[in-house]
Order: structure tokens, then C-alpha cells, then sequence
């Protein structure tokens, strides 16, 4: 009966029915982020990721296993048809832009999903060294757009079905496996902050502020007050580590919803990290902030997710 | 839905976050490498190589393509445990009458500048490639600076005082630790 019972909330945990309006705003939210990110870089396409761009093509080849996808496949396929390798490159950029306003749309939603994939990996192995957290994270969420189903509301699939195939719900899986992700993030961020010192002393606010690649406000008054570097640090300590627990009780979820948000946009505003912040702000809005978003006003009578 | 599509998609759940944890314990950014590992307590240091001696340190090679595919081949432990010192690059461009110019890199958007610095700190870990990177970088500086044949690339840290030493008047440092010289060998640069 014990055995059953706990079947049963595992079953219910993993796969009670839960709307599927986040489906279309993850979908929407991906596709417009991915796209204003790639379009931000336009005017630095070949120096970015061009063989003869900044990071020469034979140098970035030494980081990247056989298996990883790269530009160097697309332009050595059509090479032989006598397209040079910077036509190539804009020609890929341009039908990713096409893909991602198809994905976005929601028209052949899972094939335009993978070809977002890939072409994102390829431009993202050939600029390895130009990448960052937030394209991982961009991986990951374009991952999830291709095991998702995405397709099913508010999206030009489903107008075009004949007869409504519509049920209004996705077994909340999809959601569990991004919650989960993001619990993980947050902990392995946040855990080995704990063992250095400068997140308890405040030098670690201090010196990411003034960190040239980073600089973006004069924070050197901070100095000054070096309390608040002292409580800012300690606040991101809470907010990493108290994510994964506190994130799960209904009465606390707003709370670190919005604590979490809010570091990411001190991040995007004081270190000029904006796409990094926008996605992790998206990412977390998604997983676990929608059923504010989309019964706004009532939240306080959300269903407990746990 | 069918039980075992149920168990199906469970096991791909676990083996999913299963990668992340081996990725965020034992990858190139897990807690295996020295900085983090010296700084936990000796209880930790039990806890963590007793997880080692009973998991597999590496994810299996069958699943490496798919944690690349899915985003999840990264640790996640950036500034920790400490916040390290910025290293960055600069250039120094001649041209034939021996004039020069130092510069920064020349790439045309914010997104892509802030790229090359954010990107060039995480690539402390690769200091063997460091020589073959600064050449491609001189190369493409020359490129977009016709009527210079010689460039200089100045790598080093800068060095951030803490507060207190801000405090008592100290300011950032740039330490040069490495300097490469590149000429063009009898050509124009035209």
C-alpha cells in the first residue's frame, strides 16, 4: 500500500497534466532571444567565426572532438559548388534567422527546433573561443525546444491540423527536467562560492565589478561601503544555495523567483552580461514563474507543485 | 500515458542530470580541480573522494556526444571559489616608418569585444595553444590595419587591489606576463 502510495506522488510529481500556454511562451521567448543574440554579432560574423577571423579555423579545430558540429562542414559541402567560404557563412546566418522566426511562428516546429540546434552548434564550435555560459545555457534551451513539444499551442502547426488536436496539457515532465536543471545550476554555482573567501568578505562583488572584461559602471565607491559588497555576496550565497529547496514550497517560490531575478539583472546591468541575464531570467520565468504569468493577480492560490 | 513509456522517459531524466553532476564534479570546471578541491575541509575532502572512488570520474564516451548536443558538457562553478584576477590582451602595431599604436582588438560590435575579454579569462586553461592564438590575432590585426607591418600582442593580469587597499590609495595593476612580436617578412601590408 506504502509502495503504491509513493508510486503514485511520483507519478503525479512527474506527470500530472499542466498547461500548455508555457509551451507557446517558451517557444516564442527562445526563438526572439536566439535571434536578437545571433543578430547582435552581425558586423562580427568573420571575425567571430570565419577560418580566417580572429581565432584562426586550424586553432579552433584543436579544441573540438570529430563529433561537434562546425561551420567548416556546411561550407566544405558547398565549396564544390563553388561558394566561397564567406558566402557560406552569411548564407547559414541568414536561413538560421529564417529558421528561428519559423520556430518562433511555431511552422514544423520540431524540425525547425533541430535546425536551430545544429546550426547553433556550428557556429558555436567554429566561435568556441568566443563563447561563453550563456551560449551553453543557449544549447540546453534549444535542446529542450527539440524534446519539448513545442508545436502543439498557439503555433502554425496547430492551425493547420485539420481537427483540433489541442488537449490544453503537457504531462509536466517537460517542466520537472528544466526545474531540475535549474536547481542543479544554481547549487553547483553556489556550493563552491562557500569554500573561497571572497564571497563572505565582499571581495568577490568588489573584483567581478572591476574585472576589465566585465566594467560597465564606475563601482569603485563601493570601496567605500564595503559592507554592501559584504551583504551582496552573502545574498548571492542564500539565493544560489536557497534556490534548490526553497524554490519547491509555494509560499517561497515568488520570493526566490524574484530574488533570483533580480541577480540576474544586477548581473546584466553591472557587468553587462545582458544576453546571459535575459536567458537565465527566461529560463527560470519559464520553468517555474508562468503560473504567475499566466493566472496574474492570483498567485497566491497557485497549486503546489510539491 | 503507458507505464513504460513512464520508465522511459524517468531513465532518461536521471541519466540527463546524471551528466550535469559528473560535468559539475569531475569536468575541466568541477569541483576535482585544485582551487576548489584544497579549500574543502578535510571531512569534505573525504566526502568528495569517497563519491569519487564509487562514480564514474567520467562520462562514459558513448554519452559525450550527447552532453555536447545538449548543452550540459560545462560546470556551472564560475567566480568560485574565489573571483580570479582579469587577464587580457592588447596589441601594438608599427608601421614602416616606425610609428606606433596600441590598440585593442578590432571587432566592430560591443557583443563581440565583450566576448573576446569575458572569453580570453576562461582560456587560462589553455596556455599551450596561447602562442598559436596570439599569431591568429596578429594576423587578423594586420589585416584590418594596412600600411603596418609589425605587431606586438601583450598578454598579462590585471591586478585588483582589495578594498581596504583601494581604500589606502593603491590602484589596479597590469602585470605583463607575456609578450609576442610578429613581423612581416619583407612584404607590404598594402
Amino acid at each position: 500500500m506504502k509502495t503504491k502510495t509513493i508510486l503514485s506522488q511520483i507519478d503525479q510529481f512527474f506527470f500530472a497534466p499542466s498547461s500548455g500556454k508555457v509551451m507557446a511562451f517558451f517557444r516564442i521567448t527562445i526563438a526572439v532571444f536566439c535571434l536578437l543574440k545571433f543578430w547582435s554579432l552581425y558586423n562580427d560574423l568573420l571575425n567571430i567565426f570565419g577560418s580566417q577571423g580572429f581565432v584562426k579555423g586550424d586553432v579552433a579545430a584543436i579544441l573540438l572532438a570529430d563529433y561537434m558540429p562546425r561551420l567548416s562542414w556546411f561550407s566544405d559541402a558547398i565549396a564544390t559548388w563553388g561558394v566561397a567560404e564567406v558566402e557560406a557563412i552569411y548564407a547559414l546566418f541568414f536561413f538560421f534567422i529564417l529558421v528561428l522566426i519559423l520556430l518562433g511562428v511555431g511552422f514544423q516546429t520540431r524540425l525547425m527546433s533541430i535546425l536551430a540546434l545544429l546550426i547553433h552548434l556550428m557556429f558555436f564550435n567554429a566561435g568556441k573561443m568566443f563563447m561563453y555560459g550563456v551560449d551553453y545555457f543557449t544549447t540546453a534551451a534549444l535542446f529542450y525546444a527539440v524534446i519539448m513539444p513545442l508545436g502543439k499551442f498557439y503555433s502554425l502547426d496547430n492551425y493547420l491540423r485539420s481537427r483540433a488536436q489541442n488537449p490544453g496539457t503537457v504531462p509536466i515532465f517537460f517542466m520537472r527536467l528544466l526545474q531540475l536543471h535549474l536547481c542543479l545550476i544554481y547549487f553547483f554555482g553556489g556550493f563552491p562560492k562557500t569554500l573561497g573567501l571572497h564571497w563572505w568578505n565582499g571581495e568577490a562583488v568588489w573584483r567581478a565589478l572591476s574585472i576589465p572584461g566585465f566594467y560597465q559602471l564606475d563601482m569603485t565607491w563601493l570601496a567605500t561601503v564595503p559592507w554592501l559588497s559584504v551583504v551582496l555576496g552573502w545574498s548571492v550565497l542564500v539565493i544560489e544555495l536557497g534556490y534548490p529547496i526553497f524554490i519547491w514550497f509555494r509560499k517561497t517560490r515568488p520570493v526566490f523567483l524574484l530574488l533570483v531575478s533580480c541577480m540576474h539583472l544586477g548581473i546584466g546591468v553591472a557587468m553587462g552580461l545582458h544576453y546571459f541575464a535575459a536567458l537565465m531570467i527566461l529560463l527560470n520565468v519559464t520553468a517555474f514563474g508562468w503560473p504567475y504569468l499566466e493566472k496574474k493577480g492570483s498567485w497566491r492560490h497557485q497549486p503546489v507543485l510539491v | 500515458m503507458h507505464p513504460y513509456k513512464k520508465i522511459g522517459y524517468l531513465a532518461f531524466l536521471a541519466l540527463h542530470l546524471g551528466i550535469i553532476v559528473n560535468f559539475n564534479l569531475f569536468g575541466l570546471n568541477g569541483y576535482q580541480r585544485a582551487e576548489v578541491f584544497d579549500q574543502l575541509s578535510n571531512n569534505g575532502k573525504r566526502v568528495f573522494t569517497a563519491i569519487k572512488n564509487y562514480l564514474p570520474t567520467r562520462v562514459p564516451y558513448v554519452f559525450v556526444p550527447y552532453a555536447h548536443l545538449a548543452g550540459i558538457d560545462t560546470g556551472y562553478g564560475l567566480f568560485a571559489p574565489n573571483v580570479p584576477s582579469a587577464v587580457s590582451a592588447a596589441f601594438e602595431l608599427t608601421d614602416a616608418a616606425g610609428r606606433s599604436t596600441a590598440s585593442l582588438p578590432m571587432l566592430n560590435t560591443r557583443e563581440g569585444l565583450d566576448r573576446f575579454n569575458v572569453n580570453f579569462n576562461t582560456f587560462k586553461n589553455f596556455e599551450e595553444i596561447r602562442p598559436l592564438l596570439a599569431y591568429g590575432w596578429a594576423i587578423r590585426m594586420l589585416e584590418l590595419n594596412p600600411g603596418h607591418n609589425k605587431i606586438t600582442v601583450v598578454i598579462g593580469s590585471h591586478l585588483q587591489p582589495s578594498m581596504e587597499a583601494y581604500r589606502q590609495g593603491e590602484r589596479a595593476k597590469f602585470i605583463e606576463s607575456v609578450r609576442y612580436e610578429f613581423e612581416l617578412d619583407g612584404e607590404n601590408n598594402e
